[in-house]
């Protein structure tokens, strides 16, 4: 009775587990639906039991499948789309992990959960909206190495903000 | 407060710009993209920082005085009084000697500026001061890439003061020779009730001591003596050291079982007319000279409740007892006798009642057997503390052995078929 059980949060393992399927069903490659499928199966037992490796696992492989519909020249929208699913699955399924860790199951949390969760997907959506603007202003037949430069200059400017 | 990196977004960026890199080789401008949402995931992590947090917090119990046993709510509401808190976490100070029994003392929110977040759970009482400490706060920026620590202080105090049984259990006392006139029966004649012997009449003898049927029958004059009765000093002695608190088989520490014993023996000693004190050999010196009354009850009662010698979790430090026996012997008034409670689990605080006999202090040892017999180990310290025992009992100590399952009362009789 004394012991807490630390087990991940509920709320945060249920979501993580849907932005998962979201990366999978944006994607119309097999393949990816496969792979994905996996690296989604990881993600549930590392968000059921706890194993964070088992999260980074997954979610890493769902990002290779991502990356291999990527390579088989899928569309630009259900790449973008897919990524964010991915990066949200992996963040949410890790908060759930380290709500758990410091926290424990029987208190209440629900509303840092999602509040977090909401904030990943909003960045995931502004991101996604940058990207397709940027996308489809530069490639009316300019190089990939314009984007490419754009691309280095956003890093250097991230880079130079510091807090 | 500490402020410190989780590091959790390292990792997502890494992977993104690697798939960016991909894209660049393999010319694919889509598959670039995603190394701009990797981007925009970094940037997210790197821009948030965690929040100045200024919180005041409020801590309610149900009930500041409660009896033991009973449940109390406790009630926490922090108050944002800063910037708004994305990812708020309280581990509340619940104090080591007290139990959660409902509810958890931990709460994750997101808190807005002057907003108030509240949570409660509950504690089961138990007897001692119980200071709550301060709560553990922490909180993250909505990335979760920087997490603040700080503590949030408020005083809070639940005391639980058992009280004592309204009957206890006599125990048999060691015979005494003390000034007071008391229930104590001693092996020397003299005032009181009992018949004890006839002698040859001395001048001075009282008129009404004076056997008259004897003299009218033999025409001898003799004087009947009583066995005087006498007052006993009683000090209770709490072996408190770590080792006492070892639990039984249900979780209850051998000091708790020995607790409960001293508060019905006060109850008998005292409602007997004896003496009675308290000391321990705990955490803190801890010594109340043996006196009678109410006002000795009431404080026997209060510490045995909330001494630090007696504190209801294990003490931190080692306790160095033979500094605690030289004390006692110094405090112990020359006729008193000590009842030593303890769980017998180690051969030097057997030494010690035995030692305390040999220095005059009639010695009597209570153990509360918390052994148990599942383990080769255990079974192990079963038969080292029987030993123990029989080898007090060898030396003239008399040891009532007491299952803590069983009424005190069921010893307590053993004990005295055991005595002729």
């Amino acid at each position: 009775m004394n012991d807490i059980d630390r087990s991940p949060a509920r709320t945060s393992a249920g979501i993580a587990i849907i932005a998962g399927g979201f990366a999978i069903a944006v994607v119309s490659s097999p393949a990816t639906t496969v792979v994905g499928g996996v690296g989604v199966l990881f993600l549930l037992l590392g968000v059921v039991r706890g194993w964070r490796r088992a999260v980074t696992i997954g979610a890493f492989v769902l990002f290779l499948g991502v990356v291999y519909a990527g390579l088989q020249n899928a569309a630009a929208e259900e790449l973008l789309l897919a990524t964010a699913g991915t990066v949200i699955a992996w963040d949410v399924g890790e908060q759930s992990i380290n709500v758990g860790q410091q926290l424990g199951r029987s208190a209440r949390t629900a509303r840092a959960e999602l509040v977090h969760a909401a904030s990943s997907t909003i960045i995931g959506v502004v991101t996604i909206g940058l990207g397709f603007v940027v996308y489809t202003l530069a490639t009316g037949g300019q190089p990939v190495t314009a984007l490419v430069i754009l691309l280095a200059a956003v890093i250097a400017l991230v880079a130079a903000v510091r807090d | 407060m500490t402020v410190r990196q989780t590091h959790r977004w390292y990792g997502v960026a890494a992977v993104a710009f690697f798939a960016a890199a991909g894209g660049i080789l393999s010319s694919r401008p889509a598959l670039l993209l995603v190394g701009v949402v990797g981007v925009g995931y970094a940037a997210y992590a790197r821009l948030t920082t965690a929040p100045e947090v200024s919180l005041t917090l409020d801590r309610t119990v149900s009930d500041q005085e409660p009896p033991p046993g009973s449940e109390v709510e406790v009630t926490v509401e922090l108050t944002n009084t800063g910037d708004p808190v994305f990812d708020l976490r309280v581990v509340d100070g619940v104090p080591p000697g007290l139990e959660v029994t409902e509810g958890s003392p931990r709460l994750g929110t997101a808190l807005r500026p002057d907003k108030t977040a509240t949570f409660s759970y509950t504690v089961e009482a138990q007897r001692g001061q119980h200071e709550f400490g301060a709560a553990t706060i922490l909180a993250r920026d909505a990335s979760g890439a920087e997490e603040r620590e700080l503590e949030q202080a408020t005083e809070t105090t639940l005391t639980c003061i058992p009280s004592l049984p309204p009957a206890g259990p006599s125990i048999p006392l060691r015979p005494q020779t003390a000034q007071y006139t008391g229930p104590v029966p001693t092996t020397s004649g003299g005032a009181g009730v009992e018949f004890y012997a006839t002698r040859e009449y001395r001048p001075g003898d009282a008129m009404t001591r004076v056997d008259w049927s004897r003299l009218a029958r033999t025409g001898e004059l003799s004087t009947v003596e009583f066995r005087e009765e006498r007052m006993a000093t009683v000090v209770l002695v709490l072996d408190a050291r770590q080792s006492a608190y070892r639990s039984d088989s249900e979780g209850t520490p051998a000091l708790e079982h020995a607790i409960d014993a001293a508060r019905s023996l006060t109850t008998s000693l005292l409602g007997d007319g004896h003496q009675v004190g308290i000391a321990a050999f705990g955490a803190e010196p801890c010594w109340l000279a043996p006196t009678t009354g109410e006002d000795q009850r009431a404080a026997i009662r209060r510490l045995l409740a909330i001494h630090p010698g007696v504190e209801p979790t294990p003490p931190q430090s080692q306790i160095v007892v033979s500094r605690r026996v030289r004390q006692l012997r110094r405090q112990l008034p020359a006729n008193a006798q000590v009842i030593l409670l303890t769980p017998l689990i180690d051969d030097y605080i057997a030494t010690i009642a035995g030692r305390l006999d040999a220095y005059g202090h009639a010695a009597t040892v209570l153990t509360p057997d918390i052994t148990g017999g599942e383990t080769p180990g255990q079974r192990l310290a079963r038969t080292e503390r029987g030993l123990r025992i029989e080898r007090l009992r060898g030396n003239q100590i008399p040891v009532i052995d007491w299952t803590p399952t069983d009424p005190l009362e069921q010893a307590l009789g053993i004990l005295r078929e055991r005595q002729p």
